[in-house]
C-alpha cells in the first residue's frame, strides 16, 4: 500500500502522525534533552522515549519532570536562581581560595579557583603548604581535576567511575610535578563530593590526611542538563573510586583521616 | 566595501544604515558621534568625536545596558535592565517616543540588517523580544532560551543565533514565527560532584561571532577551553578549536582574517586564523578581559583589561604583545572609529571616556563628566560589541 492510499484509508491517522512529527520537529529542546539522556544514561533510554511521547507538545520540562519522578534515586530536577546579572558576575568573581599563614583553604571550585590557587602558591614561596578542605562541599568536576593537577606530584592519578549498570570509566589527573611540598590536608564532615575526591587524590599521593571525622561520603559524579531556563535535570553518572580504595575512600565511605595533626590539634585545643 | 562597513548591521550592537539623507536635526551627522550608556545616571551620552566633547545626554530608563541606533528609522533604542523596559528615542528630535515594558532584565540588543527590528534578550527571563522600530512596539516574544546573552542575525535577517549564558547551547530563532527552531550543542554538559548542583558556577556561550559572509560562526564555550566553529548554513559544529582556559568570546578583525579570543582563566589571548581555522598565536593578556578592539588597517589590537585597568596592545603583523596603556579608571568596553584611527573606551569608575590614538598606540585625551557609570561606547558603522 502506498502512502497516498494509506492516507485515503486512514486520513485521521495520517493527519495525527503528521501532527506528531510536526510537534516533535517544533520542540528542539525536548529532542536535545532526549539525545543527552540517552547518551549519558543509556539505562533510561526506553523510559525517555516513552515519556517523550507522553510529553509531545509540552516541552522539555515536562520530560524532565517525568524522568525525575520516575527515578528519584538517580535523577533530580533542581531550580536555578537568576539574580541580577551584575550579582551573578559579582558572585562569579568571588575567590574560591583563601590563605592564612601557610594554610590554604579551598572553599569551592568556582571559575577563578585555578588562577587563585596558582597565584597564592606563587606568592607563598618555598616550604610546606597545609590545605584546609573542611568547608569544601564540591562543585565542578573538571575544575576539581585542574586543582588536583596543580597540587599533585608528577604522575598519573586515576579515578574510576562505576555506572549504575556496572560499567567502568576512568578519569586521569596528570600531576604537574610542581615544586610544592604539601603538608597536612585537613578534612571534616562537611568535606563533600569533589572536595573529598580531591582529598582522596592527595592521600593517594602520600599527603597526610588530618581531622577527627571522615568526609561526607558523597562520591557521585553527576551531569547537569538543561530542562528549561529555570530548571536543570541532574543525572547521576556513577560512583567514583580513587586509587585502590585508599584511606577508606569507597562507595559511601568517604575519606577517613589518618590522625589528628597540626592544625586540627590546635583548633581542637582552641575550642576547649 | 570593507568588512568593518559590511559588518555594521550583522555584528554591531549599535548600528546605523548608510545612504540615508538626514533631515535637519539635533545631531547633524550621526557618523561623528559616540553613544555611551550611563548605567547610574540613566541616560545616553552623545560624544562629538570631532571635538571629543559631550554634545548631549538623552534620558532613558534605569540602568541602561546597551544602545543601538537605526538610521533607517532614525531611532535609537536603549535597554534598561533596572526597570525591564526599552526606550525608543527619535533622533530627529531627541525625544523618547515610546517606553516599552519587556520581560525580566532586557540587556543585549541586536538590530536586524534592515534596521527596522531590534532583538532584545531578556536575560533574567530566558526570553527574547522582537521590537519594531517602525511601529514602536513589541512584535513578539520568544521563550525557550537560557539566559540569552548576545545575538547575531543571519545576513538575510530571517534567523537569530543566540548565545545562551546559562547553557552549552546556541539557540536558532526563526524571526517570522518567533520560535526556537534548533539548538546547536557547543561543548558538553557540565559534570559536577556536589550535593547542590544548582550552586555550581557555569558559563555557557557569550556570543556567536559570524564571519563577514555569515557562513561561519565562532562560539567559545566558557567551560571547555575550546571554541566551536559553526556552519551557520547547516547549523552544525564543523570544528572545535583549543583555546586557553575559560575563553570569553571571539572578536573579529575588521578584515575578517582573525578571531581574537580572551581567555580569562589563564589570562592569555588566542588568535585564530579564519582561513585555516587554527590558533596562530597565544599571547599574554591580563586579568578580567572584557573586550578587544582593532584598527589602523588591522595592524593593531587592544585588549581591554578590567581587572588591571589597562589596555594590552598586540601587533597583528608580528603577532606580538608590544605594550600596555594604563587607564585612570575601570575600562568596560570600547569602540574603534570606522576609519580605524581612534578608539573610545568607557571608564566606569571615573565617569570618563578614554580616547586612544590607534596608530600611535597612545592615550591622547580623557573626556570627563560623561555621566555616571559609563558602560560601553558605540558608533555608527563600527564593529560594536557589548560585555
Amino acid at each position: 500500500m502506498s502512502v497516498s492510499s494509506l492516507g485515503a484509508a486512514f486520513p485521521l491517522a495520517l493527519a495525527m502522525a503528521a501532527l506528531t512529527l510536526a510537534e516533535i520537529r517544533a520542540d528542539p529542546a525536548q529532542d536535545r534533552l532526549v539525545t543527552q539522556i540517552e547518551k549519558l544514561r543509556p539505562d533510561l533510554a526506553g523510559d525517555v522515549r516513552q515519556f517523550k511521547e507522553r510529553c509531545a507538545g509540552s516541552g522539555a520540562l515536562c520530560l524532565a519532570r517525568a524522568i525525575a519522578a520516575h527515578d528519584p534515586e538517580t535523577t533530580a530536577l533542581v531550580p536555578v536562581s537568576h539574580p541580577q546579572t551584575d550579582t551573578i558576575r559579582w558572585e562569579r568573581s568571588q575567590p574560591s581560595v583563601a590563605v592564612s599563614g601557610r594554610t590554604v583553604s579551598i572553599y569551592r571550585f568556582g571559575r577563578s579557583v585555578v588562577r587563585d590557587l596558582r597565584s597564592i602558591l606563587d606568592a607563598a614561596g618555598p616550604g610546606p603548604i597545609d590545605l584546609d578542605l573542611r568547608q569544601n562541599q564540591g562543585g565542578d568536576f573538571e575544575r576539581m581535576k585542574q586543582v588536583a593537577a596543580i597540587l599533585l606530584p608528577l604522575g598519573h592519578y586515576p579515578m574510576t567511575t562505576t555506572t549504575l549498570e556496572g560499567l567502568v570509566s576512568v578519569d586521569v589527573v596528570h600531576g604537574t610535578g610542581r615544586d610544592l611540598r604539601l603538608g597536612d590536608v585537613t578534612i571534616g564532615t562537611k568535606t563533600t563530593s569533589a572536595g573529598e575526591i580531591l582529598a582522596a587524590l592527595l592521600a593517594e599521593a602520600g599527603a597526610r590526611i588530618c581531622g577527627d571525622q571522615p568526609t561526607a561520603g558523597s562520591l557521585r559524579k553527576k551531569a547537569v542538563t538543561i530542562a528549561d531556563h529555570d530548571w536543570r535535570l541532574v543525572l547521576v553518572l556513577g560512583d567514583i573510586l580513587v586509587g585502590r580504595n585508599a584511606n577508606g575512600n569507597g562507595k559511601g565511605l568517604g575519606v577517613a583521616p589518618q590522625q589528628l595533626c597540626g592544625r586540627t590539634r590546635s583548633l581542637e585545643a582552641g575550642s576547649n | 566595501m570593507s568588512f568593518r562597513n559590511q559588518a555594521k548591521n550583522s555584528l554591531a550592537c549599535a548600528s546605523l544604515l548608510t545612504g540615508m539623507a538626514l533631515p535637519a536635526q539635533a545631531l547633524e551627522d550621526l557618523g561623528h558621534y559616540v553613544f555611551v550608556p550611563n548605567r547610574n545616571s540613566a541616560d545616553i551620552a552623545v560624544i562629538d568625536a570631532r571635538t571629543n566633547t559631550v554634545a548631549t545626554r538623552i534620558p532613558v530608563g534605569l540602568v541602561p545596558h546597551q544602545v543601538a541606533v537605526s538610521a533607517g528609522t532614525m531611532k535609537m533604542i536603549a535597554s534598561n535592565t533596572g526597570d525591564n523596559t526599552v526606550s525608543i528615542v527619535d533622533l530627529r528630535t531627541l525625544d523618547t517616543v515610546e517606553t516599552l515594558t519587556l520581560d525580566h532584565e532586557p540587556e543585549h540588543i541586536e538590530l536586524a540588517p534592515d534596521g527596522t527590528i531590534a532583538a532584545v534578550g531578556n536575560i533574567g527571563a530566558g526570553t527574547l523580544s522582537f521590537v519594531s522600530l517602525v511601529e514602536n512596539r513589541e512584535l513578539s516574544r520568544v521563550d525557550g532560551l537560557y539566559e540569552p546573552h548576545n545575538m547575531t542575525f543571519s545576513p538575510d535577517g530571517s534567523l537569530v543565533y543566540v548565545g545562551n549564558l546559562g547553557a552549552d547551547l546556541v539557540s536558532v530563532v526563526d524571526v517570522a514565527s518567533a520560535t526556537v527552531i534548533n539548538e546547536i550543542p557547543v561543548g558538553k554538559p557540565q559534570t559536577v560532584a556536589t550535593a547542590s548542583p544548582e550552586s555550581a558556577e557555569f558559563q555557557g556561550i557569550i556570543n556567536v561571532t559570524a564571519t563577514p559572509d555569515g557562513s561561519l560562526g565562532f562560539a567559545a564555550f566558557g567551560e571547555g577551553d575550546a571554541m566551536a566553529v559553526l556552519d551557520l548554513r547547516t547549523q552544525e559544529t564543523i570544528s572545535t578549536l583549543a583555546t586557553g582556559n575559560l575563553p570569553w568570546r571571539a572578536y573579529p578583525t575588521a578584515d575578517g582574517k582573525f578571531m581574537i579570543v580572551p581567555n580569562n582563566g589563564d589570562e592569555t589571548v588566542s588568535i585564530i586564523s579564519v582561513a585555516t581555522l587554527e590558533e596562530v598565536a597565544r599571547l599574554k593578556g591580563a586579568a578580567d578581559m572584557t573586550g578587544v578592539n582593532t584598527g589602523w588597517f588591522e595592524t593593531t589590537a587592544f585588549v581591554i583589561s578590567r581587572g588591571e585597568q589597562k589596555l594590552v596592545v598586540f601587533d597583528l603583523d608580528a603577532m606580538e604583545r608590544v605594550g600596555e596603556i594604563d587607564l585612570p579608571g575601570v575600562p568596560e568596553t570600547g569602540v574603534t572609529t570606522p576609519d580605524g584611527t581612534m578608539l573610545y573606551v568607557a571608564l566606569s569608575s571615573s565617569n570618563q571616556v578614554a580616547v586612544i590614538d590607534v596608530r600611535r598606540r597612545a592615550l591622547v585625551t580623557l573626556i570627563d563628566n560623561v555621566g555616571n557609570d559609563p558602560w560601553g561606547a558605540h558608533m555608527v558603522g563600527a564593529l560594536n560589541y557589548c560585555h
